[in-house]
């Protein structure tokens, strides 16, 4: 089917945002993590607002039902944060909840409907053990075909695209290292993230641990030494490992939107939404024997540039949706960064990294970062913006000047994709 | 084959009687699996049945160890991963199901690639009784 691409009624952009810090907190739940994303955020829009001027809520969540048994979630943050009786809608999309929730925000105002509106994720995932989770994620799937037939679990589906990848082009797990060894070096950059140490952090402080309590101390030459130890990376499903996986988070993340012609008010720092792109995929079973590539990633990614008007070597950051090492393999391919099959290779040799063209995941990425899967999505705008309008710290991208990001936000494995693409004006 | 609705249960029912049936529109031939009310490619719903041969060859494949609930109930988990797949099948479709018959504490003893032949594994007696589909190694 040729999809029509049709640019924004008018335009959009983004003029503060904010997120909770990203981990395991026992003490917070969904409407707490919820409230300190959305502090932040309007605490930081810079000429001040007043949330009286927020006219609606988008809120992105997977499955607070399954995690705490709360349902309904729409009007509980709206009233929890002052904003009710506004017209508060939760969105859902698997881990592309809130990537959702910031499209129907973004089209609410472009519509006419709204000057400002509040889009956001959370999820509140540690209150279940890490077997729960691992079913509650499941239920983002197909469940007769991918898990009751075939006892498929969520890295389970990764890791079958992953298989099919390493075969048809000739890369090794390895080059999978590459990859969470650049995330977490990234990660440790930033003091949101719920992992922010580098591999060689962790391999020094397993060592230090070891030490401590009187047991033989591991030998690890370097990170690939480290990552091929099965005692310290066992395998979840084969060709994944621990280290492959991004890990359980809790988590919400929030983003104010306004009408492009009302923003300045707001900001001197205007950073556009230049395209908004959605697409949807059946289950991998019906991919046409091809689960090397997401197609949804590919369709939304491809309107997103034509919206745009510009091309993947463009951009100057993109934060990929790397849930598992193998994704952001994936998702650089189907972003059109490299080449299907060049991927792997282009990781390994630095080619997404902090100094390259396009830095992919600054922020840590969901690896790192951490992945409470309905505020991923809005936490990826959150670190385009951030970056874009250089108030991102210690991990401020500097070498390059910086004026287009585009965030890929993966529900489930491709069933949902969401591509946006940020400039700053 | 008997004309039933394209349901998830009739599905479920042709598996308990050892039969992998897709839906095959009249009008353009598509086939898909699992069988579905509406031609995703031509928008008709002037479908029929079509048993497959079962005959097919891996896409995908992984050993899982970090088991769900479900199968940890079974046995399986670190010390006893299994496999699922993703199986093209011989007239087309895919599919994902488990994979049995190959030990899966050697990850390389299965490859995208490999063909495989659909089976029907009977669980319990009685009204306890259920069928799952599993591939081998044909």
């Amino acid at each position: 089917m040729a999809a029509k691409t049709r640019k924004l009624g008018r335009g959009v952009s983004i003029i503060g945002g904010g997120m909770s810090k990203f981990g395991a907190f026992a003490d917070k739940t969904t409407r707490d993590l919820f409230g300190e994303a959305y502090s932040e955020a309007v605490g930081s829009v810079s000429k001040g607002l007043d949330p009286e001027a927020i006219e609606a809520l988008y809120v992105g969540n997977f499955s607070a039902d399954l995690f705490e048994g709360q349902g309904h979630l729409g009007h509980l943050m709206a009233d929890w944060v002052g904003l009710a009786p506004r017209p508060a809608t939760r969105v859902e999309g698997a881990c592309a909840s809130s990537g959702l929730a910031f499209r129907e925000g973004i089209m609410a105002i472009a519509s006419g409907m709204y000057d400002m509106v509040l889009v956001g994720g959370v999820e509140k995932m540690t209150s279940l053990a890490t077997e729960e989770v691992q079913d509650a994620l499941a239920a983002a799937s197909d469940v007769p075909m991918e898990l009751d037939q075939a006892q498929f679990t969520f890295p389970g589906l990764y890791a079958a695209m992953g298989s099919a990848y390493l075969d048809r082009h000739g890369a090794t797990r390895e080059h999978l290292m590459h990859v969470a060894i650049k995330n977490h070096r990234n990660g440790a950059l930033n003091p949101k993230a719920q992992f922010n140490v580098s591999i060689a952090d962790f391999m020094e402080r397993r060592k230090a641990s070891a030490v401590k309590r009187g047991k033989p101390v591991p030998e690890w030459e370097d990170e690939f030494d480290f990552l091929n130890d099965a005692r310290a990376n066992p395998q979840v499903a084969w060709p994944l490992h621990l280290f492959d996986c991004s890990p359980v988070t809790d988590g919400a993340s929030c983003i104010i939107l306004a009408a492009e012609d009302v923003a300045r008010e707001y900001t001197d720092d205007v950073v556009s939404v230049v395209a908004s792109a959605q697409a949807s995929a059946g289950p991998i079973a019906t991919w046409a024997g091809d689960i090397t590539s997401i197609p949804s990633a590919r369709i939304a990614a491809h309107q997103a540039y034509e919206l745009a008007g510009i091309k993947p070597t463009d951009l100057d950051l993109a934060e990929v949706h790397d849930c598992f090492t193998i994704a952001e393999i994936i998702g650089i391919e189907d972003i059109g960064l490299f080449e299907p099959g060049k991927g792997a290779f282009a990781a390994a040799e630095g080619q997404t990294s902090r100094e390259a063209p396009c830095t992919v995941n600054v922020s840590g990425g969901l690896k790192s970062k951490g992945h409470p899967v309905g505020a991923t999505g809005t936490g990826q705008v959150l670190e385009v913006w951030t970056q874009l309008t250089e108030q991102a710290g210690d991990r401020q991208l500097k070498d390059k000047d910086l004026s287009l990001g585009l965030t890929h936000n993966v529900g489930g494995t491709g069933g949902t994709c969401a591509v946006h693409i940020l400039e700053r004006r | 084959m008997e004309q039933t609705d394209f349901t998830i249960s009739t599905y479920k029912q042709n598996i308990s009687e050892g039969k992998l049936v897709a839906s095959r529109c009249d009008k353009c031939d598509a086939l898909y699996l699992p069988p579905r009310p509406v031609c995703p490619q031509c928008h008709t719903s002037e479908l029929n049945w079509q048993e497959l041969s079962g005959k097919g060859k891996v896409v995908g494949f992984t050993a899982i160890t970090i088991v769900p609930t479900g199968m940890a109930a079974k046995g399986y988990g670190r010390d006893k991963p299994y496999w699922s797949a993703v199986v093209q099948t011989e007239e087309g479709p895919g599919i994902t199901a488990m994979l049995e018959g190959v030990d899966a504490s050697d990850p390389t003893a299965v490859s995208v690639g490999m063909p495989v032949m659909a089976g029907f594994n009977q669980e319990g007696e009685g009204e306890e009784a259920s069928v799952s589909l599993v591939f081998r190694p044909a």
